[in-house]
């Protein structure tokens, strides 16, 4: 059975809710649930970084939606790096972000086995707690709140959805 | 992979129940385990790293169904970390307990052959006798004609996050 699926933007509508999205960066990848996943969009079309902690805004149905870059520490990059050809744009309780990336594909959740992070290797900055082997990585097995944690933890995005930040983000 | 016991590393003349495994972790430095803290031997062709981690425990492997955590503790204790060489590296498996009592796998990198020697309690010196980096990682201490040994707590290392293990030095 295959196990990964390359992802196109026309399969989007593919990503149902017992799949996953596997987000390829350089040394890792991060295991995001299909429907945490809006679109998929190229990496030119990014637009210069306006804020600190992003790497650039990209236009999504009418919004402006950060693209953050992030490197093997999990800390946020102020500009995407080479090897970096797609945008993966995620939705977090109606909160767009983005995350720049290597490529992007259809995983089952069914082809996976999951491990527990074992304490020796856990930190709080990690958006994770389980993880997968896919081809010679880990797959780190993470959702969009997570990774929103993150962003916060990294001081790019508040901490709770209010209305404030609803009209921050959709003003970003 | 090696179960110990059937490696011919131990030793036949050692009979007695107070015996350390010695875990060369560099060319100058070894640490101990208890004799029954070893489990296996293993040569490990795919480690995978996890991302946010420091480098001395970013690393892992799947063994026998099971993903174990890989502690480099040179690196752990000098901040120095010995390049990776290509192809297989050698690591000891080792179980600890943990603090809810269940018995958990995990590995410390090895450059070295690991063995086993008897100790006599008249080896025993104080924690406090070695270098300040092992203090707070070490149980106890003994020494031999080449010098003093840490003897891991291999719960204050695997039982810790790394950030609790970063703030002990």
């Amino acid at each position: 059975m295959k196990l990964v699926e390359k992802y196109i933007p026309s399969t989007a509508a593919s990503l149902s809710a017992n799949s996953l999205a596997l987000l390829s960066f350089d040394e890792f990848t991060f295991l995001v649930p299909g429907e945490d996943v809006l679109s998929l969009l190229p990496i030119q079309k990014i637009d210069a970084a306006v804020a600190s902690n992003s790497c650039g805004l990209v236009e999504y149905n009418g919004h402006s939606v950060p693209v953050f870059s992030v490197n093997k520490a999990l800390q946020l990059q102020s500009s995407k790096k080479d090897s970096h050809s797609v945008i993966a744009i995620l939705n977090y309780q109606s909160m767009w972000f983005s995350l720049a990336c290597n490529s992007l594909a259809k995983c089952e959740i069914g082809n996976l086995q999951l491990f527990r992070v074992p304490t020796c290797m856990s930190s709080r900055k990690q958006p994770f707690s389980q993880v997968a082997i896919v081809g010679d990585k880990a797959a780190c097995l993470t959702n969009s709140a997570e990774l929103w944690k993150l962003l916060h933890l990294r001081g790019a995005v508040g901490a709770t959805i209010s209305p404030t930040l609803i009209r921050a983000h959709e003003g970003y | 992979m090696s179960e110990l016991f059937s490696t011919g590393i131990v030793s036949p003349s050692i009979n007695s129940e107070l015996a350390a495994w010695i875990l060369p972790i560099s060319q100058t430095m070894a640490v101990a385990v208890g004799r029954y803290e070893l489990k296996f031997i293993e040569y490990i062709r795919t480690c995978i790293s996890l991302p946010g981690l420091p480098a001395f425990c970013e690393r892992g492997f799947i063994w026998r169904n099971h993903f174990i955590p890989v502690l480099d503790v040179h690196a752990l204790v000098t901040r120095r970390r010995i390049p990776a060489t290509e192809g297989e590296q050698m690591a000891a498996i080792i179980a600890y307990e943990n603090t809810q009592g269940g018995i958990e796998l995990g590995a410390i990198l090895l450059r070295g052959v690991p063995k086993l020697i008897p100790v006599a309690s008249t080896q025993a010196i104080p924690v406090s006798a070695l270098t300040q980096e092992w203090h707070l990682l070490a149980q106890a201490a003994f020494k031999d004609d080449t010098g003093g040994y840490p003897v891991l707590d291999l719960r204050s290392l695997f039982d810790k996050t790394p950030a609790d293990l970063l703030s002990l030095h």
